[in-house]
């Protein structure tokens, strides 16, 4: 298994519990084991007094080879072993990949002291040593680390500016109506939003000093933190002769389309899901469930059964959780079904509310899971 | 031409064209004539010494920059609006076109600074001569709406010119060297643009004086009487046209050395009507100003954009602000303001006098004088 995450330690596990009693390495580029990363941009960064590594444990019942700092550089498909630069191979029978993502930079001559992104806990280390200075942040991008982020800073009591060029948070993925909720609720915080207008530059010698604006304007900065979205991490299968464009391409029981007996799971991997067609999610719950997929499809082959979940993520922005089940459609109206915006709590319906294709919940955890089968349901139907 | 001028003025315009023609005739005489431009000098030295006492502070170094780059601009405007009577709404689009320009010589050619400056400013004008050849066949409103036209245009058109332009990525434009003066340090920067700036005003004003500017002015008062004099309205206005766009091209392109990145969201389909209320507010056409207004407003353009940065519609709503005062005071901007005030003690029982209507009247007379 390479890529020692949550999608990987559980396609690691999913092999043990479904009787596989071969050899199972779960191969880590980063120096720590596996552990949590939604945190990271939330508990991690706002709470004052050193937060905990929010470590997963590997059960040592298992009997799984956990490497970490392993870095691997390419595979070798037809002699099917794993290689490093440093001459370093493994032989395998069959191989999950679940390497996730890295996060996307600004281009390197910007990058400077007092510039960071959010992917890996070093990342976090990072920015948290940082916020002890009580920098100025400008966090650039706002979408959901962005948004976490800011909430995160803004909650340690630090001036935050968030900039982006589409005209509300979030925008893209829960359409104007949740977007000018988020909007407001920053502002209310006291987030300064800067909608509608792109980065051209960063400014600063050695550290960073400011933000350009692309229509000349400069935001006084001490630290960015870049929340561009992510890139999936497949540089190492197109070293070796895989090609892929956003993730590798698998089918709808994971199988890596083209190669024999190797799956992907989590951020990596975007396979056929049968109702909502070539998806890649880059959701916790999604590497969770795909690993697992992956790993049974791994060793049962077609009488796996498709991997077909709902899709269900959720964000924490100061005190409102958010939480959404489906994939809303561009251009789904939010229709109010339960309680309303203003009070912070309530429950929503993108697209036709009788058989919607998503449903949100603001701080309403317990109810958001009753609709998964609806979402399902309506999602199926609409393919039929 | 202004003493004819002001004979075959019609009634409405006589009073301006009158005084005008005292100001004309008080500036042509061989004496007076280093006094022309004083007002501009004197409001970009106040921007060159704020700027290299302050040279520390980042943020205001950006904002005069900007601001002076911004005056280019409004200066180039105010030769179409204030000095030809034209009203025009599309200079951001010219703006843009030649920030595009100095980008794209950047990247693909590696052109010198004042090379890829100079080139913008011509490709400025070739955007800017087709533009005037048509819009300037059309009479007020729809010369002013097919520059609105314009000025909307240039931003999709970038938009979707993807191939040459990246879309609405933009492109990136590595720094620059003016003279020894590199455009990756803030205040070298500065400099240069200061420079830039100043030889742009300084031609600026020695075109106002020139035979085509003083066409021009013709023009704008009266068409009929210049056209009785024997001056061609139309290829006046195109060629001015054409020189407004060459300074509104240079503008662009320090913008693009002075931002790193050009992008159509780096052209927000306001900028000109900022450029015209900056104008306004500032001053406009005044030939004893000559294009200190111009400067004027820019500075407190760039100055509000800066300060409004977390409440975007405080800027329209000051800006509204500061053109309705200006207006009242018949136009004459925020520069007359320091006039009148200049003026009014003199006069015997001036508080009496403040209300705006005799402090137009004062500020005529004075004028007149």
């Amino acid at each position: 298994v390479v890529g020692a995450s949550i999608a990987g330690l559980r396609a690691a596990g999913a092999l043990r519990r479904a009787g596989f009693d071969g050899r199972v390495s779960l191969l880590g580029d980063e120096p720590l084991g596996p552990y949590q990363r939604p945190p990271l941009s939330k508990q991690y960064l706002s709470q004052s007094d050193t937060p905990t590594t929010p470590a997963l444990r590997v059960p040592s019942d298992l009997d799984i080879d956990v490497q970490t700092g392993r870095r691997i550089d390419s595979v070798d498909f037809r002699s099917r072993q794993l290689l490093a630069s440093d001459g370093w191979r493994m032989g395998f029978d069959g191989l999950v990949i679940a390497t996730g993502a890295r996060a996307r930079r600004l281009k390197a001559t910007e990058q400077r002291a007092g510039v960071h992104s959010l992917r890996t806990l070093a990342d976090a280390q990072q920015i948290r040593a940082e916020l002890n200075k009580r920098p100025q942040v400008v966090v650039v991008g706002a979408g959901f680390i962005g948004c976490e982020v800011a909430a995160s800073c803004r909650e340690a009591g630090l001036q935050v500016t968030v900039i982006d060029p589409l005209a509300l948070p979030l925008q893209r993925v829960l359409g104007t109506h949740i977007g000018r909720f988020l909007a407001e609720l920053h502002s209310e915080h006291g987030t300064r939003l800067l909608l509608g207008i792109g980065v051209a530059g960063l400014e600063g010698d050695r550290h960073v000093t400011g933000v350009r604006l692309t229509d000349g304007r400069l935001i006084a900065a001490d630290m960015v933190v870049e929340g561009l979205g992510v890139i999936p991490e497949t540089t190492w299968l197109e070293r070796s002769g895989l090609r892929s464009v956003n993730g590798v391409d698998c089918d709808s029981r994971c199988r890596v389309l083209g190669l024999k007996r190797v799956v992907a799971a989590g951020d990596v991997a975007r396979w056929r899901h049968p109702f909502f067609g070539g998806i890649r999610l880059e959701h916790w719950e999604n590497a969770v469930l795909q690993g697992e997929a992956a790993a049974l499809s791994l060793l049962h082959g077609d009488a796996a059964e498709p991997y077909a979940p709902v899709p269900f993520f959720w964000s924490d922005q100061y005190d409102v959780k958010l939480q959404l089940v489906g994939l809303p459609a561009e251009g789904d109206d939010f229709t109010v079904i339960d309680g309303t915006l203003a009070q912070r709590k309530c429950l929503g319906t993108f697209g036709d509310p009788e058989s919607p294709s998503a449903v949100l919940a603001v701080n309403n955890p317990a109810a958001i899971h009753k609709y998964r089968s609806r979402v399902l349901c309506a999602t199926a139907a609409s393919q039929a | 031409v202004t003493t004819r001028m002001g004979a075959t003025a019609s009634l409405k315009k006589r009073r301006t064209a009158q005084s005008d023609a005292l100001t004309a005739e008080r500036h042509t005489s061989a004496r007076r004539r280093g006094r022309r431009g004083w007002g501009t000098a004197v409001a970009l030295l106040v921007v060159l010494m704020i700027g290299l006492t302050q040279a520390g502070n980042v943020t205001l170094l950006s904002v005069l920059t900007m601001a002076l780059i911004y005056s280019i601009a409004v200066g180039s405007l105010d030769l179409v609006v204030g000095f030809t009577g034209l009203l025009s709404v599309g200079q951001a689009g010219l703006v843009g076109v030649g920030a595009y320009t100095v980008a794209l010589l950047e990247t693909k050619y590696a052109l010198p600074m004042v090379l890829a400056l100079l080139v913008a400013g011509l490709v400025s004008v070739l955007f800017g001569g087709v533009l005037g050849l048509s819009a300037l066949r059309l009479k007020g409103h729809y010369f002013t709406l097919v520059t609105l036209a314009f000025g909307l245009a240039v931003p999709q058109l970038a938009l979707n010119a993807s191939s040459l332009t990246n879309g609405d990525t933009g492109v990136v434009v590595d720094a620059g060297t003016f003279f020894g003066l590199s455009t990756a340090y803030p205040l070298e920067l500065f400099e240069a643009v200061f420079i830039v700036a100043a030889i742009c005003f300084l031609f600026l004003e020695r075109f106002l004086f020139s035979t085509l500017g003083r066409k021009a002015m013709a023009v704008r008062d009266d068409e009929l009487a210049a056209k009785a004099n024997g001056i061609s309205i139309y290829s006046t206005r195109l060629s001015v046209f054409g020189v407004s766009s060459f300074l509104a091209g240079i503008s662009g392109g320090l913008l693009a050395y002075f931002v790193g990145l050009v992008a159509p969201s780096s052209l927000p389909f306001d900028l000109s009507l900022f450029f015209l209320a900056a104008l306004i507010a500032g001053g406009s056409g005044r030939y004893t100003l000559c294009f200190a207004g111009s400067v004027v407003g820019a500075v407190l353009l760039a100055v509000l954009k800066q300060a409004t940065v977390s409440n975007g519609s405080l800027a329209e709503v000051i800006f509204g602000g500061a053109v309705i005062v200006a207006v009242v005071l018949s136009g004459r901007g925020i520069w007359s303001l320091v006039q009148i005030l200049t003026a009014v003690p003199s006069q015997r029982g001036w508080l009496r006098r403040v209300r705006l209507g005799k402090l137009r009247t004062l500020a005529t007379e004075r004028d007149a004088r």
